[in-house]
């Protein structure tokens, strides 16, 4: 059991100082878990600025588009971050950290997000009519 | 010898097969679409593949996260192949929608130039 646990934290392994550091940025350098859950943050966080500075330059429309695209970013993003604070709090602490409430609320929540996130995608990948020609270079 | 994983809450597993399900059934209703605009001669744009690539990763990685509740509760293991999977397909869904969004006005769908 220690042996398979020690493959996913090798906290005893890593300088103090790069342990902190990981600390200090919200990336747990023991169990790399939450690492990936970093970046996924990190990208909700720039889709969502796109999301945002888009809106600000064309406005709000009637089938809102932009601001229900935004809504199912949103949700995602809750979801991911409660799941990176589960992974940062197994990661920093001594004991493994795992709620199953927690766990029902991150997938609900990410249920919710990427359903609309989804539908938004689809509808208006499916409005668009592509061209029946190949574009030409003329 | 990695012991058998503890029997997680049915309500988490029904949660998670959800999620799973949402994905899985996105995913074929994408390739039939793909499939049928490929069949009417009907090219679609790269958008369109990276968002079923992204969702092929993201499948991958909800398929594995069925078992994180178990795993999880019994072992300790955080299961790096479900977070990784995850990272490289909302990568690739997120690129697809930032192209949707910056590249058209919103509500027109994908735009040729």
């Amino acid at each position: 059991m220690e042996q398979f646990l020690s493959i996913f934290f090798f906290i005893d392994k890593l300088p103090s100082w790069v342990l902190e550091a990981g600390r200090i940025w919200g990336i747990d350098m023991a169990c790399l878990c939450a690492l990936p859950n970093f970046f996924n943050l990190i990208l909700h966080f720039i889709i969502g600025a796109i999301i945002v500075m888009t809106i600000m330059q064309y406005g709000v429309r009637k089938d809102f588009f932009l601001p229900l695209l935004l809504l199912g970013i949103t949700l995602s993003g809750v979801s991911k971050f409660i799941d990176w604070i589960q992974n940062m709090l197994t990661a920093t602490g001594n004991t493994v950290f795992f709620s199953y409430n927690l766990d029902l609320l991150v997938e609900a929540l990410q249920f919710i997000g990427i359903a609309i996130i989804f539908y938004y995608i689809f509808k208006s990948f499916v409005r668009s009519k592509p061209s029946l020609t190949k574009p030409s270079n003329l | 010898m990695i012991p058998t994983p503890a029997a997680a809450p049915l309500l988490n597993i029904v949660f998670h097969g959800a999620v799973f399900l949402l994905v899985l059934s996105t995913f074929v209703v994408a390739l039939v679409v793909w499939f049928r605009r490929k069949k009417q001669g009907i090219p679609m744009g790269e958008s369109w593949k990276l968002f079923v690539l992204g969702l092929f990763f993201y499948m991958v990685s909800e398929f594995s996260d069925l078992f994180t509740p178990s795993l999880r509760a019994s072992l300790g293991m955080h299961n790096y192949f479900t977070e990784f999977a995850l990272l490289v397909g909302l990568a690739f869904i997120f690129i697809a929608m930032r192209r949707l969004v910056v590249s058209s006005p919103p509500g027109q769908g994908e735009m040729k130039p």
